[in-house]
């Protein structure tokens, strides 16, 4: 090594060399990550003036306050709700896809960039089509359907046509992985099952689904997490309405801040948001352990 | 071996008509741009526009700002891109080639972002770009993207899957390391850099909440902001809105279509673990 062989002066550089190469990286990952998480826990504890300045630290209380508030705790359920209504379902989606898929043919780049497109689209855009095809009068959903349904405006079905457009949003992306995975299942087994007299279904279930469980379990918790925070569909279409339906946590923390800046409540709420997505992703971790399947 | 060739047939017609089912509210989107008002939302509901219209796209481009908003978008995510790719690069130079003290801790560190959901933090990264004077300025609008954990991993995969023999022969030559960095290892990482440009792009195009927090001036708007204000909710007038939204999809949807294998493996490379 006829490198390290110099004077001190050039030891020092090469030591210091590799702070050096990740200085830009880590310093805006201060600014922007780490500073700011800190100072939205730290600031939790503090009630905040509309200027953002601190003014009192009260401990837990602001925990307590927006805890005890209804209109918050049905801001959770809204948000799990949307969780559980959009998630599951674009990820069967995107298998059954994916199994159609499988075996390439003549015709399959077209139809596989077909079903994985939504995936280049963004939130705003889907969602003002979305505010086309929802018009309850004359819409094209309640007129091809001769039916007259106020989508968006009913508080009952408002959450359930907001994850209608994350699952259209997210089938794609869930569909490209399983179709990698789904293409990467060894086609001996598949050989032998079929020799054994296995229906394209029993395939599907016994063989198909358990070992790509590993890229299902991924995708499940990453848009768990993702779910967690939508606010953009409610921002555009609802903002939170009809009487807070669609009230999601990061359109409350949105709220709180931009419309009155009330910091006090949104600080927790938005720590409280992380410490929800942290649960599932740690949750995930455990049910890994025990249930996933790998090869 | 007739029957296998036309099952085989009917799936790829079943396929493709499937994927155009899939693709309706694109592609009604795409029809109603060129619709007429009155043909938009009529008692008889149209699929295909009865008379086809340019009016909606001129309407657009010259009642609104979207030619600007559309540059804003541009410009928002070609510095971004580009500075995810270098920094990323650099970052990752550091991780796979030096031994350091302290590198266990950086890297863990930067996983470790991971686990936080940019959203959470937007108050906070809202307040200090405000302090520093940066809303509705580029640097404001691109401030929180310029690096990312996951390219930085993605990138890292790739250096440590190159020889250590391919750098100590480029020092025997006398080789220093930013000559190194900048001449060898930058060009022959040509394609997963490509790959993390074009996702970077398409994600930061995409992006919405950021954009419009840090902007309230109708010139700073980005075009995914931007085309939610075409038109006010009850409105009905969706003709200019729909050319809007094409036009906002089109960079995004040809770069997916050119580059889906690239977007694929980069993205599908990114979940697998170590």
């Amino acid at each position: 090594m006829p490198r390290l062989k110099t004077t001190g002066g050039r030891k020092f550089v090469t030591s210091l060399e590799p702070y050096l190469w990740l200085l830009p990286a880590m310093l805006l990952f201060s600014i922007f990550t780490f500073y700011p998480f800190a100072e939205t826990i730290f600031k939790s504890f503090f009630i905040v003036d509309v200027m953002g300045e601190l003014r009192k630290f009260v401990g837990f209380e602001n925990y307590v306050y927006i805890l005890s508030d209804p209109q918050f705790i049905k801001v959770i359920w809204n948000t799990l709700y949307f969780v559980i209504l959009a998630v599951p379902i674009s990820k069967v989606l995107g298998l059954l896809l994916a199994f159609l898929a499988n075996k390439r043919r003549s015709a399959s780049p077209f139809y596989e960039a077909g079903f994985a497109l939504p995936m280049a689209m963004a939130s705003s855009v889907t969602a003002m089509i979305f505010q086309l095809l929802y018009v309850p009068s004359l819409g094209l959903i309640n007129g091809l359907l001769g039916v007259e349904i106020q989508w968006l405006n009913d508080p009952k079905l408002a959450m359930i046509s907001i994850a209608i457009i994350q699952i259209w949003l997210s089938t794609g992306y869930a569909f490209i992985f399983l179709l990698s995975a789904v293409r990467g299942v060894s086609q001996e087994v598949i050989e032998n099952a079929r020799l054994e007299g296995a229906s394209p279904l029993r395939q599907l279930i016994s063989i198909y689904i358990p070992l790509t469980s590993p890229i299902m379990f991924y995708l499940i918790c990453t848009d768990i997490a993702y779910s967690m925070m939508m606010m953009s569909f409610v921002n555009i279409l609802t903002e939170g309405g009809p009487n807070n339906a669609t009230m999601t946590i990061m359109q409350y923390v949105f709220k709180q801040f931009t419309a009155s800046g009330n910091f006090t409540n949104a600080n927790p709420a938005a720590v409280i948001a992380f410490i929800m997505t942290f649960i599932v992703t740690m949750l995930s971790f455990i049910w890994e352990k025990k249930g996933v399947h790998y090869q | 071996m007739i029957a296998k060739k036309s099952t085989d047939i009917f799936i790829q017609i079943f396929g493709i008509l499937l994927s155009l089912l899939f693709l309706f509210p694109l592609l009604y989107a795409l029809s109603v741009s060129f619709m007429e008002h009155k043909d938009v939302l009529s008692m008889k509901p149209n699929l295909l526009p009865p008379t086809i219209t340019w009016d909606n796209y001129s309407q657009v481009f010259t009642k609104t700002n979207l030619d600007r908003y559309m540059f804003n978008s541009l410009v928002m995510s070609a510095i971004t891109s580009l500075t995810r790719i270098l920094l990323g690069a650099m970052a990752a130079f550091a991780f796979a080639f030096f031994e350091f003290r302290g590198k266990r801790l950086l890297f863990g560190l930067t996983m470790a972002t991971l686990m936080i959901p940019p959203d959470v933090l937007i108050i906070a990264n809202y307040t200090t770009v405000s302090r520093l004077g940066l809303i509705n300025t580029y640097i404001g609008l691109c401030a929180i993207y310029f690096v990312t954990a996951s390219n930085i991993f993605l990138i890292r995969q790739h250096f440590l899957s190159f020889a250590k023999s391919l750098r100590e022969a480029a020092y025997i030559d006398g080789c220093s390391n930013i000559k190194f960095f900048m001449t060898i290892l930058l060009p022959v990482s040509k394609p997963i850099l490509t790959t993390v440009l074009i996702s970077s792009f398409v994600n930061v195009w995409n992006q919405y909440v950021w954009p419009m927090l840090v902007t309230n001036q109708d010139e700073m708007r980005t075009i995914q902001v931007g085309i939610t204000m075409l038109k006010d909710r009850e409105s009905s007038v969706f003709g200019p809105v729909m050319a809007g939204a094409v036009i906002a999809l089109v960079p995004t949807v040809l770069v997916f279509i050119i580059f889906l294998r690239k977007i694929v493996s980069g993205m599908t490379a990114g979940a697998v673990k170590e």
